[in-house]
């Protein structure tokens, strides 16, 4: 074998050994961080700015607030929710849900609110695995975890409509 | 040389075949919120104008000639050029590992290396990424064909250095060694070209430089340090630099805020248009992010090839390094380069900017497989009998994961019903009273609205104030009955790269929502946004009256609504065109935070908030009996793609959800009946 070629495969060894190792490396940092999740799997990254309400490049439904001065506004002037999912876990200070983008993790402090759809208000303690849950909230300072600052309980679903069994009745002259 | 490798080019013909016959079958009809630019950048394409930093005049050249193929309409052309150019790309990949695993007469060695590079160009082309990318206006599927094309010329350069090299220092005198062929001469030149020219298409493309030249000096430091070497490949890339004359030449056709204030009219405006744009998005990590960062970039490759598919990839490079040393440093190179600098690239749309590695990664696994057939047929010693054999069940092996993975992405990547856009703006052209002024974001992001003046002068009696310039004078508005498609008194209007002046009409006018178009679904892109036309009015809208007459009466509610009634204007409604709609709402009891949303079946057609984002305001001026019955008038779109028959109008109330395990829907839903759907036009 020509010198040069041991030469090429002896720096591709290191080269191939070295970035197997920068894989691993990372990744055991990333399960110490976050454990076996996908928490940190932001494609923006930690720190970005916010994205605009309604995804990136979007805008919030139309919309302001109730009509009623003494009931509750929408959190941030209308904005959809962080986050609808199902409650898989609940551990201390920390939400697991089920949403359609895979499970998420949902910080909670001593200022995060719990109301009812109706906005009465409600504690931590009445969470429980199951409920239909919003959360309104904001990335905390590096930005990988959702930091809930208003979790609204939602009452059960209905299903869709279901055909014509359901058609509404005719005005009555 | 054809006939030496025609089987080669069949293969590679039928991998463009089947990749541009998928491609074709999942392209966006026209336009789409898939790309942040895409709309721009078809627009672009048509008026030969200039697109956003950096520039892409290959790009824009390239997308004018499909513009000129008759199908569809200018929006759909440039959307096919990614899937041909994508299609392209894929067969490109297929010659590249052709050339990297075989360079033997073996027939067996032949079919493996067929096997494996085949295998492995078409697992790239139906990859998640990349499939995505082969259905839109958007720059990333034709760079892949720019990126292949450069590698395969330096590749075919590499080898006929190679041979001639060995023949010239067998035969003849020393100082000939130092004088490339002229074939060396001329494929170096193509190599510079192309190169050149790529980065027309994406210029993150000019980081493959390094390894480029290292692979050349590799190979030949003798041609590349030559005088003859130097120019051919020099002159090349200098010419393909030269589209860049584009820049200054349109500068003057820029229309967004952020691009007019860096246009490429000097040379330092032309390096901060290039290689100087976006400095917020380079390097933006600190050091201890970069893990994060890697594992990011490991978890989208697993999406694109699965973990077994990074393992044959790992093994693909020890295969490459032992059988060619060189080539390797070249793959490994350009792939090292890229994850390197866009790991450290702070994007929502991440995703796309690796599929230049994921292509690169593609080569390695071409590598793995191809190693693992030859160890394979060693099996079987030297009997092309029991190779030959062994070949049917290995294309089946090999098929099985290609297929499974058209399977898998195909509903993600099939863009084929996506007519949000369309549906959206040609209601809109139809609603607008003669003379009136339309308003929408500007610059990049309002090509969605642009195009349609642009391309097809669509309603030239409807004024665009923001299109020639993003900084509209309120007296270009005067006499004229004012819609938009933003608020113009919302946030959103007054900050982003999209926002108009803030004193464009008054602070006081009212945004009464006149017509919705697909609200979006979450996960459908990155520039995915509600589609609304407000009408701006001084005068406030009837929101809240004192009784109301509806044509039907439901007096069902929810969640402290009662939904009194509606009209319907007709029952029977084409895809693609609105129905009109009215509802009366009386508020009962406990008002709870919900969002509403007229349904059709399940499938949210629009979701607004009660009042429609003007209650508060409304009840604040004109405090309304609390008994008052709140009026909801508007039209919302059918989308095209809708089937046609009957099906249920609903309103769904609360906030919409879905779960992993497939339950959706609202809080609650108020059936409004059925209407019927008639075929599109």
């Amino acid at each position: 074998m020509a010198t040069e070629r041991k030469l090429l495969i002896a720096a591709g060894t290191i080269l191939i050994a070295s970035m197997l190792l920068v894989a691993a490396f990372a990744l055991g940092v990333y399960v110490g961080e976050h454990g076996w999740t996908r928490a940190g799997l932001t494609l923006r990254g930690p720190g970005g700015p916010p994205q605009p309400p309604g995804g990136p490049g979007g805008q919030s439904p139309p919309g302001g607030v109730l009509p009623q001065p003494d009931k509750p506004p929408l959190p941030d002037g209308g904005r959809r929710p962080d986050l609808v999912g199902r409650i898989r876990n609940i551990f201390e200070g920390t939400l697991m849900l089920a949403t359609s983008d895979g499970p998420r993790t949902v910080e909670l402090d001593e200022h995060t609110r719990v109301e009812t759809a109706e906005g009465e208000p409600r504690s931590l303690d009445d969470l429980e695995r199951g409920h239909l849950v919003a959360i309104f909230g904001r990335r905390n300072g590096d930005g990988r975890v959702l930091l809930a600052e208003l979790l609204v309980l939602l009452p059960p679903p209905e299903r869709p409509p279901a055909g014509p069994s359901g058609q509404p009745s005719p005005k009555q002259p | 040389m054809i006939r030496r490798y025609w089987l080669d080019v069949l293969i590679a013909c039928l991998i463009f075949a089947v990749c541009l016959m998928v491609y074709n079958g999942t392209l966006t009809p026209s336009l789409s919120y898939k790309s942040p630019d895409g709309n721009e950048l078809a627009t672009v394409c048509y008026v030969l104008g200039l697109a956003h930093s950096t520039g892409y005049p290959l790009y824009t050249w390239l997308g004018k000639l499909f513009t000129f193929i008759p199908i569809g309409d200018v929006a759909h052309r440039v959307n096919l050029m990614s899937g041909t150019l994508g299609a392209a790309g894929a067969a490109l990949l297929y010659a590249i590992l052709r050339t990297l695993t075989s360079e033997t007469s073996d027939l067996g060695r032949r079919t493996s290396s067929r096997l494996a590079s085949a295998f492995a160009a078409l697992l790239f082309a139906f990859s998640l990424t990349f499939w995505s990318q082969t259905g839109i206006a958007e720059v990333y599927a034709p760079n892949v064909f720019t990126i292949t094309l450069t590698v395969l010329i330096l590749l075919l350069w590499a080898r006929v250095e190679e041979r001639e090299r060995a023949r010239r220092l067998a035969n003849q005198p020393w100082w000939r060694v130092w004088l490339p062929s002229w074939q060396s001469l001329l494929l170096l030149f193509a190599f510079g070209l192309c190169f050149g020219l790529s980065l027309g298409m994406h210029m993150s493309d000019l980081g493959f430089a390094p390894p480029f030249a290292l692979f050349i000096l590799l190979v030949s430091w003798r041609t590349a340090l030559s005088p003859a070497g130097l120019v051919s490949a020099g002159s090349g890339f200098f010419l393909g630099l030269l589209q860049f004359l584009w820049l200054p030449y349109k500068a003057s056709t820029l229309t967004d805020r952020m691009m007019r204030a860096r246009a490429p009219t000097t040379l330092r405006g032309i390096y901060a248009y290039t290689l100087g744009a976006f400095p917020q998005f380079k390097f933006a990590f600190p050091i201890t992010a970069i893990p994060d960062r890697i594992v990011i970039y490991l978890d989208l490759l697993r999406q694109q090839f699965g973990l077994w598919g990074i393992g044959l990839g790992v093994l693909g490079m020890w295969a490459l390094l032992f059988r060619k040393p060189k080539r390797f440093f070249l793959v490994v190179g350009m792939y090292l380069i890229h994850v390197w600098f866009f790991i450290q690239y702070k994007v929502f749309d991440l995703d796309v900017f690796f599929i230049p590695a994921h292509l690169l990664y593609a080569i390695f696994i071409g590598c793995g497989v191809h190693w693992l057939i030859e160890r394979l047929f060693g099996l079987v010693g030297e009997r092309q009998v029991w190779r030959i054999v062994l070949t049917a069940p290995l294309v089946v092996v090999l098929a099985l994961p290609v297929v499974s993975d058209v399977q898998a992405n195909w509903e993600a990547n099939d863009y084929s019903h996506d007519t949000v856009i369309n549906d959206f703006y040609e209601n809109v052209f139809d609603l607008l009273p003669q003379e009136a002024a339309l308003l929408g974001r500007s610059g990049v992001f309002g090509y969605d609205m642009f195009y349609y003046r642009l391309v097809y002068d669509v309603r030239p009696d409807v004024a665009m104030p923001h299109l020639p310039h993003a900084n509209p004078r309120p007296e270009e508005l005067a006499g004229r009955e004012i819609y938009t498609t933003i608020r113009l008194d919302s946030r959103e209007a007054a900050r982003g790269p999209w926002a108009l002046p803030c004193d464009l009409v008054s602070p006081d006018a009212w945004h009464v929502p006149v017509l919705f178009g697909s609200p979006g679904q979450p996960g459908s892109g990155p520039g995915i946004r509600p589609l609304v036309l407000y009408h701006v009015s001084d005068e406030a809208p009837a929101l809240v009256v004192a009784g109301a007459a509806p044509q039907v009466e439901v007096g069902e509610g929810t969640a402290g609504w009662v939904l009194v009634g509606y009209d319907l204007e007709e029952r029977e409604v084409r895809a693609g065109d609105t129905l009109h709609l009215t509802l009366y709402w009386r508020a009962t009891g406990v008002l709870h935070r919900v969002l509403m949303s007229t349904l059709l079946e399940s499938t949210p057609l629009e979701i607004h908030e009660p009042g429609m984002g003007n209650l508060s305001r409304y009840v604040q001026e004109f405090h309304p009996p609390r008994d008052g019955i709140l009026v909801e008038d508007y039209r919302v779109v059918v989308p095209r793609a809708t089937g046609a028959g009957t099906t249920t109008l609903a309103v769904g109330v609360g906030f919409p959800f879905r779960l992993p395990d497939g339950e959706a829907g609202w809080e609650a839903v108020l059936n409004l009946g059925e209407v019927t759907i008639l075929p599109a036009e």
